[in-house]
């Protein structure tokens, strides 16, 4: 058949087809289905009630008090005080269309000014999402983002002598986790210089005949720290609260070190397969209903060399969809759907995630490509690495963190409970000598 | 203004039918456009074209969905102005979508319509996302990125379920006889 034949033919499809891929592919209502992520109905309705809103600034300004008063600190500044007039430095940096556009920023209660527009362009009409950063007049440092339709991501953020800087893509540890193609708002997860703290911003836009960016527009500003520290733990500071575990065809060491002081989940190390090929040893069957398991992922960052280690213990249901069998997957609340079925080359096809108390939805793929880095592991685990690192870290989406990491995935299928109840003395030592150049961790 | 109401502007000869047209679907047929000709200028005429072959289509036809009949006029148009200008310019990533679909579709001399039929009743059986980033693709010419843009995918994970539907259409096609 020639193409001209297969044009033809694929012209003939029922409309019903080509109206439901424009619609949800964004062609009709600015708003992709990507936008609208799994499980977030109830967040959503919470989050366009008054109450939503209302709980978010609250939420926001309480959260982000720990940050202006560092950024205060850093600054040489004393953290605002009450009912403070003091005008802060900051200026916004705002690609719109070919028109000018105002834009106003909070910072303690105060409109924030110089304003400076550049031009952009085209697509205005695809930006005016800064309406609704006038209506976030939150006392909150607020990172301003857009988005180009380039492949090219700028932002801008606040640096510690709180001024906002405009940042290339990529030049700083910043994840993008979406981008709404309409609008161009996006939202980020991003550490701030020094691992200070890192700001999730989430947007969500409201459809209807005009792209609306309203109420239910949330994001919050998170002063947790994040990674501890960039240097490499020594190994002798590791304090091992959780056994070696036994998988059933391999054995898989597992060693993980105490819970850093915030209580993050962030855990430093890891695991050594026995010296076996890791491609077939960690093949292992999906859990079955109900069962419970443990995931572990190791990681080595290549720029600093740390090593991460991520568990996940959790259980499964299986669950039909749309007539498919899908496993639910569970873990702290969030629920990751796969395709029960893998590819014909082992992979299988994670179909979404949902983090019903967070806001923030992906699709994402469960396969690995050489190009990645992926080798060592297989699609199901991979994609598990990536979406519970991504819980953990709120940092890497999938297509960068192969970037950052090299790593690999152990999986078993131990209860938490046998996990937890096992003696921390009884921990043998961890081989640490197997992560050497010339090991299978090798970049 | 729904579609209905668009389509009686149209049987009136009410050139606001137009007017609104272009409001609601404006953006789209520019989209179609340019997924195929890559050209802003030509999509635009594309686009100011098929506001004219609507306007002399509608009446005596009247669509029963006025999206896809102006999506489908602004693809064929945008095709036919590709195929002009093919001489001089190629469309990459259209070229690509088709070259990835002839493995997967009969060799010629098969009834167009009766394919089309079978696509449609293949596409209906599948999942909603695997259906909409095929006719996505094959529909819409739209970038393996961009879908994975729209869909909030990673481009490696729409190609894989792209790859995928290609196998099952490849099966299903080979069930019922047809040489692929």
């Amino acid at each position: 058949m020639t193409r001209d034949n297969i044009m033809e033919a694929m012209n003939g499809i029922g409309d019903h087809l080509i109206v439901e891929a424009a619609e949800k592919l964004g062609f009709l209502s600015d708003t992709p289905m990507a936008r609208k992520p799994k499980g977030q109905s109830a967040f959503s309705r919470f989050m366009n009630s008054g109450w939503g809103v209302a709980a978010v600034c609250a939420l926001v300004a309480v959260s982000v008090m720990g940050g202006i008063i560092w950024a205060g600190q850093q600054a040489g500044h004393q953290p605002p005080a009450e009912e403070s007039t003091e005008t802060t430095e900051l200026e916004s940096l705002v690609y719109i269309g070919n028109e000018q556009t105002d834009i106003e920023i909070s910072c303690n209660g105060q409109i924030i000014s110089p304003r400076r527009f550049l031009d952009w362009e085209g697509y205005a009409e695809d930006w005016d999402f800064y309406d609704s950063v006038k209506y976030r007049k939150l006392d909150v440092y607020l990172p301003v983002l857009y988005y180009t339709r380039y492949d090219e991501i700028e932002w801008t953020w606040l640096n510690e002598s709180c001024r906002l800087r405009r940042i290339r893509a990529y030049d700083m540890n910043m994840q993008l986790i979406e981008t709404d193609q309409s609008t161009g708002l996006s939202a980020f997860l991003m550490d701030l210089p020094e691992g200070r703290y890192h700001i999730a911003l989430y947007g969500e836009s409201l459809q209807n005949n005009e792209t609306v960016w309203g109420a239910d527009y949330a994001f919050t500003v998170n002063v947790a720290p994040f990674i501890p520290s960039s240097e490499p733990m020594a190994p002798e500071a590791h304090r091992f609260q959780f056994p070696l575990i036994s998988a059933e065809d391999t054995t898989s060491y597992v060693a993980v070190s105490d819970m850093n002081a915030e209580g993050a989940k962030w855990i430093e190390f890891f695991v050594q397969p026995d010296g076996q090929d890791l491609t077939s040893a960690y093949k292992k069957r999906l859990p079955a209903q109900g069962e419970m398991y443990l995931l572990v992922v190791a990681c080595r960052e290549k720029r600093t060399g740390m090593y991460k280690l991520f568990y996940i213990a959790e259980s499964t249901e299986v669950k039909t969809v749309d007539g498919e069998e899908q496993y639910t997957l569970t873990l702290d609340g969030r629920h990751m759907i796969f395709e029960k079925e893998p590819y014909d080359n082992g992979e299988y096809a994670a179909t979404g995630w949902e983090t019903p108390s967070v806001g923030i939805g992906e699709m994402a793929s469960a396969s690995y490509t050489k190009e990645t880095r992926w080798e060592v592991m297989d699609g199901f685990h991979a994609y598990y690495a990536k979406s519970y690192i991504e819980i953990d870290n709120a940092v890497h989406s999938y297509a960068e963190y192969a970037s950052y990491y090299d790593f690999v995935v152990v999986y078993s299928n131990v209860t938490g409970e046998e996990m937890i109840n096992t003696p921390v003395e009884t921990l043998p030592v961890f081989p640490f000598e197997l992560f050497q150049e010339d090991s299978i961790f090798k970049p | 203004m729904n579609d209905q109401d668009i389509v009686a502007l149209y049987f009136d000869r009410n050139e606001q039918a137009i007017t609104e047209t272009d409001k609601k679907y404006g953006k789209l047929c520019m989209q179609v456009s340019m997924n195929v000709l890559e050209s802003k200028p030509d999509a635009e005429e594309c686009v100011s074209d098929t506001y004219l072959k609507t306007w002399n289509s509608i009446p005596p036809t009247r669509p029963n969905s006025l999206c896809a009949f102006v999506c489908r006029i602004v693809r064929n148009l945008s095709l036919n102005r590709l195929r002009y200008l093919r001489r001089e310019k190629r469309n990459r990533d259209l070229t690509l979508s088709f070259e990835e679909l002839e493995d997967c579709v009969p060799m010629p001399d098969e009834s167009k319509n009766e394919l089309s039929h079978l696509l449609t009743a293949f596409l209906d059986s599948q999942p909603e996302a695997d259906r909409v980033l095929f006719v996505g693709r094959y529909w819409f010419h739209c970038s393996v990125k961009d879908l994975g843009l729209r869909m909030d995918m990673t481009p490696n994970a729409v190609y894989l379920r792209l790859q995928k539907t290609r196998e099952k259409l490849r099966a299903y096609l080979t069930e019922r006889g047809y040489q692929v």
